[in-house]
C-alpha cells in the first residue's frame, strides 16, 4: 500500500494499482517513525546548533540559558488586554463562527510507543485492519477519484 | 541488666518516634507545596516567568494588528470552551522555526515560522487549541508535581527550594518546554484541539491538515523542525493517533468557511 495524500482525516492510498479515499481510522499508516534523530533533521547534536544563512533558529540550549524580558512580556500582555468582550463576540460573528452546543462522541485511544494503538474496539480494528481497508476500498469504487 | 535493655529499649522508641514525626512534617510540607499548584494565581506566576524566559531567548513581533488578530482568535476559542477564567496571552515569536509554546496559567507564543507554513485561519485556531489544551489539562505543572514526588523519596523536604521557590520553578517549567512532555499529553491536546475547533465552528480536520504538514516538513528534513521533532512525537504518529479517535467521528463533517480566510490572508499572512 502506497500513501499518495492525505487531507483532514482522509488519506488517498494506491494499493494493486488503484487508488483511493480511505479514512485514517480505518488503515495504519506504513512507517511511522517512533525514534527522533536530531542529525536528521540537520541541527548535529545537543549543544551544537547549525545555523544556516537567513534562518533565526530557536534551541532549547537558547531558551534554558536565556535571560527573563519582562518588559516584553508586558507588551504582550497589554496587547492582549486591550481585546475587549465585545471584540471577541464581534470577531466570532463577522467570521460567521456558530459555537456548537455539544461535540460529537470520540473515542478515548491509548496509543503506545510503538505508535499503535490499543483498545478492546481499536485492538478489534488492527487484526481486521487489512479486511477494513479492501473494504473501503470497495466502497468508494464508484467514486470518481477511482 | 534489666535497666539496660529497658533503656536502650526506650532510646530506640525515641528514635523511631522522631524518625516518624519528621516523616510526618516532611508529607505535610510536600502536600502544601503541592496543594499551591492548583492555585490559579501561583500557576499564573510560574508561566509568567516561563513566558519572560520564551521572550529572553527570542522576541516577539510588534505588528499590531498580528498581535491583534491572533489574541482575538485565541481568546474567541477560549470564549467558545468556556475557558475564558484564564488571563490569556497570545503573541508571536520572532523566530523561522516551527513551533509553538505554552506556559501555564494562559501564555501562548506561535513562531513565526510555523505561522508562515498554515493556510488558513482553521490551521491557526488548530495550533492554538492545542496549546489551550496543554494550559486547560495543566499537562506542565502535572509533570512538575510528578517530579517533586520522585525527588520527595530521595531528597529532603526541609529544602525550601525544592518546590517552593518561583524561580526554580519557572526554571524547571522552562526545562520542560525544552525537552517536551510526555507523549500521551501531545496526543491528548491534539485531541482536545479537534474538539475545540468543532465547537467553535471551525474545521475540525485542520489538526489533522496541521498534523500532514508537519509530517511532510519532517520528512523533507527541515532544518525549522528540529526542535519541535526533539520535544513531540513524530508527527505521523500524531496523526495515526488523532485518526483513531477522531476520523469516524469528524472525519464528514463539511466546514469550509470563506469569510475567515480574507481576515487570515489581511491581518496575519501579509504581515509575517
Amino acid at each position: 500500500m502506497k500513501v499518495l495524500e492525505k487531507k483532514g482525516f482522509w488519506v488517498k492510498i494506491e494499493t494493486d494499482g488503484k487508488s483511493g479515499w480511505v479514512k485514517l481510522s480505518d488503515i495504519e499508516l506504513p512507517n511511522i517513525p517512533n525514534n527522533i534523530d536530531p542529525l536528521s533533521t540537520g541541527r548535529a547534536a545537543s549543544g551544537n546548533i547549525v545555523n544556516t544563512a537567513g534562518v533565526r533558529g530557536l534551541s532549547p540550549e537558547e531558551l534554558k540559558g536565556a535571560k527573563p524580558n519582562t518588559a516584553a512580556l508586558e507588551v504582550a500582555i497589554k496587547n492582549s488586554e486591550l481585546i475587549k468582550d465585545s471584540d471577541i463576540a464581534n470577531f466570532i460573528n463577522s467570521g460567521s463562527l456558530t459555537p456548537k452546543s455539544s461535540t460529537p462522541q470520540i473515542k478515548t485511544v491509548k496509543t503506545t510507543l510503538m505508535g499503535n494503538t490499543e483498545n478492546s474496539e481499536a485492538s478489534k480494528n488492527n487484526s481486521t485492519s487489512n479486511k477494513k481497508t479492501s473494504k473501503s476500498t470497495k466502497e468508494n469504487n464508484d467514486d470518481k477519484d477511482w | 541488666m534489666m535497666t539496660k535493655i529497658g533503656s536502650f529499649l526506650l532510646t530506640v522508641f525515641i528514635f523511631f518516634y522522631s524518625a516518624l514525626s519528621f516523616a510526618d512534617q516532611d508529607l505535610q510540607a510536600l502536600a502544601e507545596q503541592l496543594k499551591k499548584y492548583d492555585d490559579p494565581k501561583f500557576q499564573y506566576e510560574i508561566g509568567y516567568r516561563t513566558s519572560a524566559k520564551i521572550l529572553g531567548s527570542t522576541p516577539t513581533i510588534t505588528d499590531q494588528a498580528a498581535n491583534t488578530y491572533i489574541n482575538l482568535l485565541g481568546k474567541s476559542l477560549a470564549k467558545n470552551y468556556q475557558l475564558n477564567t484564564y488571563r490569556w496571552t497570545f503573541g508571536i515569536l520572532q523566530s523561522d522555526d516551527i513551533n509553538a509554546f505554552a506556559a501555564s496559567g494562559g501564555f501562548i507564543f506561535v513562531t513565526k515560522g510555523l505561522l508562515k507554513e498554515l493556510n488558513s485561519e482553521d490551521e491557526l485556531a488548530a495550533v492554538l487549541a492545542h496549546e489551550i489544551a496543554h494550559v486547560k489539562f495543566n499537562h506542565y505543572i502535572k509533570v512538575v508535581k510528578k517530579q517533586m514526588l520522585a525527588e520527595f523519596t530521595s531528597k529532603s523536604l526541609n529544602d525550601k527550594s525544592n518546590g517552593g521557590d518561583l524561580e526554580a520553578l519557572s526554571n524547571a517549567s522552562t526545562l520542560l518546554l525544552s525537552r517536551g512532555l510526555d507523549k500521551q499529553s501531545e496526543f491528548e491536546a491534539d485531541r482536545e484541539a479537534t474538539l475545540i475547533l468543532s465547537k467553535s465552528g471551525y474545521d475540525p480536520s485542520a489538526m489533522a491538515d496541521v498534523l500532514s504538514m508537519l509530517e511532510k516538513k519532517a520528512t523533507d528534513k527541515s532544518q525549522a523542525m528540529s526542535f519541535l521533532l526533539t520535544t513531540h512525537p513524530h508527527p505521523t504518529q500524531r496523526l495515526q493517533a488523532l485518526g483513531a479517535c477522531c476520523a469516524e467521528a469528524f472525519a464528514s463533517e463539511p466546514n469550509k468557511n470563506s469569510k475567515t480566510q480574507a481576515r487570515f490572508n489581511s491581518s496575519l499572512k501579509t504581515k509575517i
